[in-house]
């Protein structure tokens, strides 16, 4: 079959490799029919994730057709349409029954080498570096799904692949981000990074009962389309003090809320940035958390910070005295997929979100190293991009 | 208010003087500190600070010395104390314990235990290079769900006994298992096989295997990605 894979920093290949097998007696064999291409890849595609090696196969969101089960596999059989979210969770242990499933204690065999970097392991991902289980992911024809009972979502035939593939991973993190806010009505809510999972938070945001979405970017089209799609006052950091903006908005409070939704490759501007640049190249810092900084310092007295973006590792001038003195909650985490996709499928389903609006490019998976390239400069419009197999 | 104390002290592991050389060291060194100070002068306080070292090296067990030229009189001991939460009730962890045989499933330095009679059963484990180390154990001690206790017997290979502990988990979590285990060699010499294999045990791979202990009672299956499919360049 024919896998996208990685080869090094900005360096991938399509390539021949054998079919998937069942390993385990809880595994599927999945025949992918559309994957995704999310920003959290683009960290691996840029270098920026440790204990990635030559020959990984990328991909955590993605949908097919169940084509093998193994003999423990209940609830799904040969010919099931699904969904799979990027979490590998074994739906047995402590984490897991509390519905935390990004934390699942069984689905990473490499936890000793996410233990020594965290404390404790999280779940595997697919196809996101050995600290998260070096397991195969699914930019490629075929992909084996662990625990298929607690790993896969059945999908109803009038949800289009295009809307099902955004619910394995950003739609669900984007409805967290905003659900970690604990938005009251009338709330206000920044968003930094107008991609597609700041995007999808921005409409979760208005969902859950905000009355002010506001959007920070650079790129005019990402902006355009946050104010099209949820509405979102579109502030463009390269062109306004966003502090000041902020402030000015509302009022002089700040905004109840602010989600991360950019994580470790944060632009920014000015001293901060040049900073981040310098602590990243001599390996001194492993993120970059310009965005992170300014949701802290904006956020209103008492307000949440919630983080979408992916980190990695450590990063430094984090104003812990802002937070602190200001009592501000912060919220993050890998999200708990299987928690949010019953939900939004029907959501999805009753009309009353698509998510799919965010899509902007189709390639064919042989096309894999150009769709990354026009996704990462975000040439010609792109927010979302989606591979066919 | 209940105070943390480590049941079981680990063994030091820069350890590397034997016990009676420790006793000696420091009675030799006392007596040598002793005299030094009450000659007084250089070469006394020569003999003063000798004696001294002598003291402190028998008395932490560790020798600069015998550090930088590679030399251990101290018997090498494995000393193992682990413990971890299974989401399963005690009685499921502890039949599974139980029944010996069980072991291999999720120690892989233990290749074999085979259950002789109620008490005894016989251990089988492979060194690095393929090499085999065996020893008869009994239980010494057992309370259902509680704890079970074993020992070697004597004329074995490898002089080793455990205990592993059973306990209901505060917060409806399951169960805390603790394993205590210690590998000592028997009397002075040991067998190259001997030593390979207390070369190769480590608490990381104790942990390991404790956690695919925790895999199998929690999903029936050890994770794994072995075996997978991935991309490899012509050649590779």
């Amino acid at each position: 079959m024919k896998a996208l894979c990685w080869y090094g920093k900005r360096d991938l290949r399509v390539m021949e490799v054998p079919e998937p097998e069942i390993l385990g007696p809880r595994d599927a064999i999945v025949r992918v029919s559309l994957s995704a291409v999310c920003g959290s890849d683009l960290h691996l595609y840029n270098g920026h994730v440790p204990s990635m090696e030559r020959g990984d196969i990328l991909g955590h969101e993605f949908v097919g057709t169940v084509v093998d089960v193994g003999g423990r596999v209940e609830g799904f059989r040969p010919g099931d349409r699904v969904a799979v979210p990027f979490t590998i969770s074994c739906g047995r242990c402590f984490f897991c029954e509390r519905e935390l499933w990004s934390l699942c204690d069984n689905s990473n065999p490499n936890a000793y080498a996410a233990e020594a970097l965290y404390g404790y392991s999280p779940a595997g991902i697919y196809g996101y570096s050995h600290l998260f289980g070096g397991y195969a992911g699914g930019q490629a024809e075929y992909v084996r799904v662990p625990f298929a009972d607690s790993g896969l979502l059945k999908l109803p035939e009038s949800v289009s692949d295009e809307k099902a593939v955004l619910l394995c991973d950003v739609f669900p993190t984007g409805y967290m981000a905003a659900e970690n806010c604990s938005i009251q009505e009338g709330d206000t809510v920044a968003v930094w990074g107008a991609g597609p999972v700041g995007l999808l938070a921005m409409k979760s945001a208005s969902l859950l009962g905000a009355e002010r979405v506001i959007a920070i970017d650079r790129f005019p089209e990402r902006l355009g389309l946050a104010s099209r799609l949820a509405d979102a006052v579109a502030l463009n950091y390269e062109d306004v003090d966003v502090d000041e903006a902020l402030r000015d908005i509302t009022g002089g409070m700040g905004p109840d809320a602010c989600i991360d939704a950019v994580g470790m490759e944060a632009h920014g501007k000015g001293h901060g940035r040049v900073y981040d640049a310098v602590k990243n190249k001599l390996r001194a810092e492993t993120d970059r958390p310009t965005a992170l900084r300014q949701a802290i310092l904006a956020c209103r007295k008492g307000g949440t910070v919630s983080i979408a973006g992916a980190y990695a590792g450590y990063v430094d001038k984090v104003p812990v005295g802002a937070a602190f003195n200001k009592g501000i909650t912060i919220k993050g985490g890998q999200t708990h997929v299987q928690k949010y996709m019953p939900r939004l499928l029907n959501l999805v389903e009753d009309g009353k979100a698509d998510p799919s609006d965010v899509i902007t490019h189709s390639f064919g998976l042989e096309e894999g190293p150009i769709a990354y390239e026009v996704f990462k400069h975000k040439e010609d419009g792109c927010v979302k991009v989606v591979l066919k197999p | 208010m209940t105070r943390y104390e480590p049941r079981y002290p680990k063994t030091g592991k820069d350890v590397n003087v034997g016990p009676s050389e420790r006793l000696l060291s420091v009675l030799l060194g006392g007596y040598m500190a002793a005299r030094g100070v009450r000659k007084g002068r250089l070469g006394g306080l020569a003999t003063a600070l000798a004696g001294g070292y002598l003291m402190y090296r028998g008395s932490t067990g560790r020798c600069n010395l015998y550090e930088k030229i590679g030399v251990s009189t101290a018997r090498r001991a494995i000393e193992i104390d682990e413990s971890v939460i299974i989401n399963r009730p005690v009685h499921e962890i502890y039949s599974y314990w139980r029944n010996l045989g069980n072991i291999p499933e999720f120690m892989r330095h233990i290749e074999e235990v085979r259950v002789i009679d109620d008490k005894r059963s016989h251990w089988v484990a492979s060194a690095p290079g393929g090499i085999k180390v065996e020893w008869d154990a009994e239980i010494t001690g057992e309370r259902e769900n509680e704890y079970i206790a074993w020992k070697s017997l004597p004329f074995s290979d490898i002089e080793s006994e455990g205990m592993v502990e059973f306990s209901t988990a505060p917060g409806h979590r399951g169960t805390e298992l603790r394993v205590h285990m210690i590998y000592n060699l028997p009397g002075d010499g040991a067998s190259a096989p001997v030593q390979r294999l207390l070369a190769a045990i480590s608490f990381r791979q104790i942990r390991e295997e404790l956690r695919r202990f925790k895999q199998i009672m929690e999903t029936g299956e050890v994770p794994t990605t072995e075996g997978q499919v991935r991309g490899r360049a012509v050649g590779e």
